[in-house]
């Protein structure tokens, strides 16, 4: 991500997100359909979530949980009862003209997100709320309707207007997906739409009058979040600047252009008519049931980084690098369990393991597509801190391990890479690097540390691969008897 | 208020016939305004007419309608989707 644009000077942004997450369960919200992406269109579909007449939701089970889940781990508070209402509005991917969502009685209030500059960002509400259909209109003359996600979970999550750049709506929305798979609450794949996000933006002049808001729809990734926010605000400040007004609307994003345009206006905002669903009945909540899901959530990753950070003695930087998703981060504790070593096995992960997923062509592009297991790891980091092996020939058993199915000690052997212990062998290797290399060593003696490189080389030459660069510096130190 | 009220349920009344609509619908209201004079402080609403207190079904599949059976009973369909006249622009 490109840093952005700053905002201008004298001039001052307010931004609110709602997010829509699709919630990971088996069947849809009200009904027995599978709630499963990529099926061919409308098999996922039966009386209740295509509207028959007289058929009957009935709440999963399974829904409300993971969606209480995330608003616990999010520190929403939750209310004893909260109830469901229809959302009324006309289109094609909507079977009965309405939605089941929850407008005054939400299924939890407050919460929020710090940011690390310390703001702390309010949610106003989390609620529960079916999908919609998908429509789509490129194939003919006809709109095409697919029920497949109509009455699939969602939890939609309101921000209170609490941001004030683009850069923090997108540190915002990382923390928040973050923390909804860490609990198991969300895939939150934006590929798959089981994220989605919409904005409200208004800009004013520092100090002055709280500007008009604009909400732009249709973001389907973080970055475009990002470029539709800077582009909306200077679409804003150059309209005010010229003498203009912003007009309350909502306007929609092209990816492709790069810019908003307008969907609608305040004159045709909808009156969305809603009314308590008379055939759900209300939810009421034992307190002691919200208190048991609040036990069995998992650690979110602000604690998770705080632990590395604090117990293992990592850097913040490789502690956040670990647990930008719960995998890798549960893989990096799996491999720590049998190397007593964090901030070792922390620099491989984020350094070594990391370049193969981003190499060209690489085949493997996160942890659990790895060939090998986190002990395997672990076993590698040790035979490398013990010296059995040096780093470029660990470097070496790491690439082998994605081709076989051995483990790096076998590899070590296989490959021959074992490394000298012997440090009488290595000396004689910097022994007769020394021969006839005077002026290096006079230079070293002179306190050029840097001439000491042109002995390196040739040492590791003469080992064929075997010899540990840092033990050779430090035996050719010790043999010209440096200062 | 009325052209207000056919265009949010999307309903085609005729200009001829909408007085009379109006008429109607000023009667509903009115017996409404009755409803709003009763003094009701004190009692809790009732939120639904269903005496179920917290169905909720488990997270598991039941199966869906075979799509021949579902398609059969729309006005038009293709290639396995419901075929609708051309809307462009999501409306939510």
């Amino acid at each position: 991500m490109s840093a952005s644009k700053p905002v201008p000077d004298g001039w001052q942004v307010v931004i609110g997100l709602e997010t829509h997450c699709q919630l990971a369960t088996t069947s849809k919200l009200f009904c027995g359909c599978a709630n499963q992406f990529g099926a061919p269109p409308n098999t996922q579909v039966c009386a209740v979530c295509s509207g028959q007449p007289g058929a009957l939701p009935m709440l999963n089970r399974e829904a409300l949980e993971l969606g209480l889940r995330a608003a616990l781990a999010l520190g929403a508070r939750v209310p004893p009862r909260s109830k469901f209402d229809r959302k009324h509005y006309f289109y094609c991917d909507l079977p009965k003209g309405y939605q089941i969502s929850q407008y005054d009685e939400p299924m939890c209030t407050g919460g929020g997100i710090a940011l690390a500059n310390g703001k702390f960002v309010r949610l106003a509400r989390i609620h529960l709320e079916e999908d919609a259909g998908k429509a789509i209109h490129d194939r003919g003359a006809s709109s095409l309707v697919d029920l497949n996600r109509a009455g699939v979970p969602l939890i939609e999550a309101v921000t209170e207007p609490d941001l004030s750049t683009p850069q923090e709506a997108h540190e915002y929305l990382v923390a928040l997906k973050e923390i909804l798979q860490f609990a198991g609450v969300s895939e939150c794949d934006m590929e798959k739409g089981s994220l989605r996000c919409d904005v409200n933006v208004s800009v004013q002049r520092e100090g002055g009058a709280r500007g008009v808001k604009v909400e732009i729809k249709n973001l389907n990734s973080f970055a475009n979040v990002v470029a539709a926010l800077e582009h909306e605000i200077a679409r804003q400040i150059e309209l005010i600047g010229a003498g203009g007004a912003v007009q309350q609307e909502t306007r929609l994003f092209d990816a492709d252009a790069r810019a908003t345009r307008t969907m609608r206006t305040k004159e045709d905002a909808h009156d969305y008519r809603y009314f308590p669903d008379p055939d759900l009945p209300p939810v009421t909540l034992a307190p002691d049931h919200v208190e048991l899901i609040r036990t069995r959530l998992p650690e979110l990753p602000a604690a998770r980084r705080a632990r590395y950070v604090a117990a293992l003695g990592l850097s913040e930087y490789d502690a956040r690098l670990l647990t930008q998703s719960r995998a890798s981060s549960d893989w990096f504790e799996a491999a720590l369990r049998h190397v007593d070593a964090p901030k070792e096995l922390a620099n491989w992960l984020n350094n070594e393991v990391a370049a193969l997923f981003s190499e060209p062509g690489a085949q493997v592009r996160s942890l659990d597509e790895l060939p090998f297991k986190p002990f395997d790891l672990a076993e590698l980091v040790e035979l490398a801190r013990q010296g059995r092996v040096t780093r470029a020939g660990a470097r070496t058993i790491l690439r082998a391990m994605l081709e076989r199915p051995s483990g790096p000690r076998e590899l070590m052997r296989a490959l021959g890479l074992e490394a000298s212990a012997d440090a009488a062998q290595l000396e004689r290797w910097c022994r007769e690097a020394l021969v006839g290399r005077e002026k290096i060593i006079a230079d070293v003696r002179a306190g050029q540390d840097k001439a000491l490189g042109a002995l390196i080389g040739p040492v590791l030459k003469l080992a064929g691969g075997k010899a540990d660069p840092l033990a050779v510096r430090e035996m050719l130190l010790r043999l010209i008897g440096a200062p | 208020m009325i052209d207000q009220a056919l265009r949010l349920a999307r309903l085609h009344v005729p200009e001829q016939e909408r007085a009379g609509f109006a008429r109607d619908f000023a009667r509903v209201l009115e017996s409404f305004a009755l409803l709003r004079e009763l003094d009701v402080s004190g009692l809790e609403p009732l939120r639904t007419p269903s005496t179920r207190v917290d169905s909720l079904r488990d997270d598991r599949l039941e199966p869906a309608l075979e799509r021949e059976r579902l398609l059969e009973i729309a006005p038009q369909a293709q290639d396995g989707f419901f075929a609708v006249p051309k809307t462009i622009g999501g409306e939510r």
